[in-house]
């Protein structure tokens, strides 16, 4: 027979679980979590037609062409050394670049791209007025390459953003949704200890937020495990930092919807700071969720992608700390959180024609 | 004989002439708007960065007065200075449109008080001109309103030379604001007219933001592309910018793909927003 507590605690569970999966006003959050999903499918999808592409390039080549004879091509040369050393390319493509001169005026240069391949490596070699102005080469990605650009998008677009909005709209629809929808007094009204119903609500916002976004990791990692034939390490450690990150932000914004009328402005105030963060003094860091996840990775990753050289020089790198402390840290944190959001809830007061 | 007789009269003032009508909503609007006393000074707050930039535009242009502060550092006052300015600017007047725009529409949507404005001499169009006035007008005072001050200040200091060499600039900023404006104003009241919980569509338009541009960077850091930047919002912006501030344009000719999304977006708004304010509801 369990304990009365536990019971209505339960029974709160049941109710706010269905409501968390399938709220009509919860429906996008699937969408943030299928968001990365869909990339990483995308990659693959390339990956795959940029091997093949490869191996017909490298079958079209006039002559057997090794990495060493693309190594001797440089910029500057002129088209005919590129075409004596390499042969006429599989692929050729006329395509006009713009600029603006010295007087304003936009000028439209006609360049060409040369495409070959040795089977492993795609060489795209841009010919502009004559000569090299540009050589690019794109290997297939190995475990390691796709390890980190695993890390670096789970760090600074799936934490940082797909988490992040997935538990605003999760954990605030907890409280605040319950304000909107005017239903909250059926809840105050029920003789049971208003912490009771706090605790039945988040962990329900927290089973469905962890099941949708570690499904999402899980599905990711599968992904791009079926690319290598492998499955990339650490994946149990991104799910765990998934469920922590849900854990945290979720304990945030289910306070943020008791203590704000419009919870909006205190999680884009959450969203610059954590934002903010590699940014920031090691002692400032600490005060923000993203730092102990951020600890927890696997993989470290500095800075996001498309961060300008200038802003990279700004990025500083705390002192690290273990995973228990990390984790504990967390916890903490989520702890005192929840501890004021339980005593927030014992004096609310319900006032609909407010909001 | 009547039981109970009611008397009254119809209304005998002036009326507003019919194509000044749509400014009574700016009015009451913006008036309501003012009363959150957090928003007014996130409003007042958004003149820091414009005025930091004039004290800038002052002192780049007193080389004397940097000398005698033993500031090393120049400033120059260009294309690329005013596209800076711009870029924080409506970054500033979005986050304003994030708080400001949901109530615009949305409690009347879900109040009921659509058919009280559409029941008097007042038409969809002038309903719409209303709301949409009042985030023109405020997101007129943020952006090109100060920029065409901080470039009238330059034009007075910064001598002839100049003036004659960067005159096309001041159309170009308010060219440049008014795409970002109206952009703007109709994603928010599309947002505003669809989600009937303006915390939920203030939040909606936060993550089409952030979300958005993190989107962007993901998918041209995986991707090994450049298309990505045309699911950021900011970003889509700068790349017009660029060619309306004649700046170096981008290295892929992305400028004419952003300006169809642009207009794409503009559209599906205004038809978005039209599909929802009638005066009929279907109760279900």
């Amino acid at each position: 027979m369990p304990s009365p507590a536990l019971a209505q605690i339960t029974a709160v569970f049941r109710l706010e679980v269905r409501k968390s999966f399938f709220a009509r006003r919860s429906l996008w959050v699937y969408l943030l979590a299928l968001a990365p999903l869909l990339l990483f499918f995308g990659y693959t999808v390339q990956t795959r037609m940029e091997s093949a592409q490869r191996q017909q390039l490298a079958a079209q080549n006039q002559k057997p062409l090794t990495a060493a004879d693309f190594a001797a091509i440089h910029r500057g040369m002129s088209e005919a050394e590129v075409l004596s050393r390499l042969g006429p390319p599989p692929r050729r493509i006329t395509f006009r670049q713009r600029r603006r001169d010295t007087h304003d005026n936009i000028v439209v240069d006609q360049n060409q791209w040369y495409r070959y391949s040795d089977g492993s490596t795609d060489y795209s070699i841009v010919i502009a007025n004559g000569t090299v102005g540009r050589i690019r080469s794109n290997t297939a990605p190995s475990v390691n390459d796709l390890e980190t650009t695993f890390a670096g998008i789970f760090q600074f677009f799936f934490l940082r953003l797909a988490v992040f909005f997935g538990c605003l709209g999760i954990f605030m629809n907890l409280f605040r949704g319950e304000l909107l929808d005017k239903s909250l007094h059926f809840y105050f009204l029920a003789p049971l200890r208003r912490s009771r119903i706090l605790a039945g609500k988040f962990l329900a916002g927290l089973a469905a937020a962890i099941t949708i976004f570690c499904l999402s990791v899980a599905l990711q990692l599968f992904t791009l495990a079926r690319l290598t034939g492998n499955s990339l390490p650490h994946a149990a450690s991104y799910i765990a930092i998934t469920a922590l990150a849900c854990l945290g932000y979720g304990a945030v914004f289910l306070a943020a919807g008791l203590l704000f009328k419009n919870p909006v402005a205190p999680a884009a105030a959450l969203l610059v700071w954590e934002s903010l963060n590699p940014f920031l003094p090691a002692l400032l860091k600490k005060f923000s969720v993203i730092y102990y996840l951020g600890q927890l990775s696997p993989v470290s990753v500095a800075s996001g992608p498309g961060t300008s050289a200038l802003f990279a020089l700004l990025v500083s790198t705390p002192d690290p700390i273990s995973p228990l402390a990390a984790i504990l840290g967390l916890i903490l944190l989520t702890a005192l959180v929840l501890a004021y959001a339980t005593r927030r809830v014992r004096t609310l007061e319900i006032d609909y024609s407010s909001e | 004989m009547a039981v109970y007789r009611q008397i009254y009269r119809g209304y005998t003032g002036a009326l507003t002439p019919a194509w000044s009508r749509f400014s009574i909503l700016y009015r009451y609007a913006r008036r309501t708007l003012f009363q959150s006393k957090l928003l007014f000074g996130y409003f007042v707050a958004c003149f820091i960065i414009p005025l930091v930039d004039l004290i800038v535009i002052y002192a780049m242009n007193n080389p004397t007065f940097l000398a005698r502060l033993n500031i090393g550092l120049v400033i120059h006052i260009n294309r690329g200075f005013f596209n800076s300015f711009l870029h924080y600017q409506c970054f500033m007047a979005f986050l304003f449109t994030a708080f400001a725009a949901p109530g615009l529409i949305s409690p009347d949507l879900a109040n009921g008080g659509l058919p009280l404005y559409l029941s008097r001499p007042f038409s969809r169009a002038e309903y719409l001109a209303g709301k949409f006035a009042v985030l023109f007008v405020l997101l007129s005072e943020l952006t090109w309103i100060p920029g065409l001050l901080l470039f009238a200040v330059e034009c007075s200091v910064g001598g002839a030379a100049w003036r004659a060499d960067n005159l096309w600039l001041g159309p170009a900023i308010v060219a440049a604001s008014l795409v970002w404006i109206v952009v703007l104003a109709l994603l928010s009241l599309a947002l505003s007219a669809w989600i009937k919980w303006r915390v939920v569509a203030g939040a909606a338009l936060l993550g089409i933001y952030f979300f958005g541009a993190g989107l962007a960077g993901a998918v041209n850091a995986v991707l090994q592309t450049q298309n990505g930047s045309l699911l950021d919002f900011m970003e889509l912006h700068l790349i017009v910018w660029r060619g309306l501030l004649r700046l170096p344009p981008p290295p892929l000719a992305l400028e004419n793909e952003a300006w169809i999304v642009l207009v794409v977006i503009a559209v599906a708004s205004l038809a978005l927003i039209l599909r929802k304010i009638r005066p009929l509801e279907v109760v279900k």
